[in-house]
């Protein structure tokens, strides 16, 4: 996913700054079909769901223009990058809720003052 | 200053009668900061060597209580010699509501840290160890949002304190926006001092611990003695460094009383109206259960009420105990009803204890806690 991601975003760059003649086009409406048809893949079913009713699909019969490219790919890689946010959220909250816990458990098991602490992180306490 | 308290049925403590209450608008722990800093005209009960001083050090020995000051003058010529006299602590007389009074320059009620353990959106926060039952709780409840306002005037002087505070929480709640020098023994705080007077720093604030420490532990016999002479060398030695127009002003945040074992449950009936306990030993608040607070106040009055003294919320509020101004969210951070001592006792709970028995303790309103020294000396 972030493969696909970061390819992604690089042919948008490629779009904002060149001028495309029809091949290029062509390939990349096939390109982006085949990025949402990979990202479906590694999505799970409701996030795969919301991808399908935001990414509307190229027409067969005509070919893109330049804004049209740029408007979807920048629409994917958005839609991307909020995804990418989420999951580090979810990922720092499991951290700290790991840590918490084993803080408990340490504290439950060991009496007071032998907790072991790393230094760094042991702050001094007024009494 | 004391309001007119009811009859106590015990005669033999009649003369406790009075709490000790803290003088918020003269001589209290709470306007020492502004008088040094902020204030054009200096008070009476400021020591005379402070007035006009060009660099001043403000020492803070946590515990030294006046009149243990004056039981062990003999102990310590040098204190002893200083200039000045007592003023009050705050309520309750606490390490952590009294160095923020002492730091931001404020009473209780205003700045909010209102006791030792005290409730935070549900739970009890132990102020200054910074943990729930949940642990540590820095990140849950950020030291300078739970006490904002920032210490000293804003003024940003250099902190002289044990470098393992430099990360506590009860730290961030009341040295923050600070500058902060670390010192590992006090022979390293010397130099810390001598370094930050050199390079002319008007205010420095220091910060030493061990008088409370070993007060705590063994009270008041041969171990406190031993502490208090080697806390006198050191006020010696920070004396003679100092330069010519600098002076030394030593206060306190609390005194001690020794308690020993005389340490009591409060009684079942008080426990069965109270869904947590705040405070700590001599400062006792209860928090009663949905729709008990009548109940919990009657039983605390029929069996408490020979030991020390019972107020309700709004009553120690009303009667000037945190000050003159108390905010929604200082009074959200109290018990129901408070338990405060008048003997040499306290009331335990199970969650306040430490790595060790306590024999002295503090906390409570009687004048051994309340009064500590403001003195000081030139160079």
């Amino acid at each position: 996913m972030m493969r696909i991601g970061s390819m992604i975003k690089q042919l948008l760059d490629e779009v904002r700054t060149t001028d495309l003649d029809e091949a290029s086009r062509d390939r990349l409406r096939d390109i982006y079909d085949l990025s949402v048809a990979e990202l479906s893949g590694a999505l799970s079913e409701d996030l795969r769901d919301e991808l399908h009713r935001l990414a509307t699909p190229f027409r067969d019969d005509t070919l893109p223009s330049d804004s049209e490219l740029r408007v979807a790919k920048a629409q994917l890689v958005g839609w991307l990058e909020g995804l990418f946010h989420g999951i580090q959220a979810t990922l720092f909250a499991q951290q700290v809720a790991a840590r918490q816990q084993l803080e408990q458990m340490r504290s439950a098991e060991l009496p007071a003052g032998d907790r072991p602490i790393p230094p760094s992180e042991r702050p001094g306490t007024y009494l | 200053m004391a309001p007119t308290e009811p009859p106590v049925a015990d005669e033999s403590t009649s003369v406790h009668e009075h709490p000790y209450l803290p003088d918020y608008a003269g001589g209290c722990i709470s306007n020492v900061v502004p008088a040094l800093l902020e204030w054009d005209e200096a008070p009476d009960w400021l020591p005379r060597p402070a007035v006009g001083a060009e660099q001043v050090v403000l020492l803070v020995l946590d515990g030294l209580g006046w009149e243990q000051l004056q039981d062990h003058a003999h102990l310590v010529p040098t204190l002893a010699s200083l200039a000045g006299g007592p003023v009050t602590s705050v309520v309750p007389t606490t390490t952590a509501t009294a160095l923020t009074s002492i730091t931001t320059g404020l009473p209780p009620g205003e700045h909010g840290v209102v006791g030792y353990r005290m409730a935070v959106e549900g739970e009890v926060l132990n102020v200054l160890r910074w943990s729930t039952d949940s642990g540590d709780a820095r990140v849950r409840f950020p030291p300078e949002r739970l006490q904002d306002v920032s210490p000293f005037a804003g003024q940003r002087p250099p902190i002289v304190t044990k470098a393992e505070f430099a990360t506590s929480g009860f730290s961030g709640a009341h040295l923050h926006q600070v500058r902060f020098h670390g010192y590992r023994l006090p022979s390293t705080m010397l130099v810390h001092l001598r370094r930050l007077l050199q390079a002319n720093e008007p205010f420095v604030y220091a910060y030493y611990d061990g008088l409370d420490k070993v007060g705590h532990e063994y009270g008041f016999g041969d171990c406190y003695e031993s502490e208090l002479v080697t806390l006198d060398r050191l006020v010696a030695d920070i004396i003679d460094m100092l330069p010519t127009g600098a002076a030394l002003v030593i206060t306190a945040d609390h005194g001690q009383v020794e308690t020993g074992g005389n340490v009591t449950t409060p009684h079942s009936q008080v426990l069965a109206e109270t869904s947590m306990q705040s405070g700590e030993g001599r400062f006792r608040w209860f928090h009663a259960r949905p729709g008990r607070s009548h109940a919990l106040l009657e039983a605390l009055t029929t069996h408490h009420g020979h030991q020390g003294w019972i107020r309700t919320r709004d009553e120690a509020i009303s009667q000037g105990w945190y000050g003159s101004k108390v905010s929604d969210m200082a009074r959200a951070r109290m018990g129901d009803v408070l338990l405060a001592p008048w003997g040499t006792m306290a009331f335990l709970e199970p969650a306040d204890t430490g790595p060790f028995q306590l024999v002295g303790r503090h906390g409570s309103v009687t004048s051994a806690e309340m009064l500590v020294p403001l003195i000081g000396t030139r160079g």
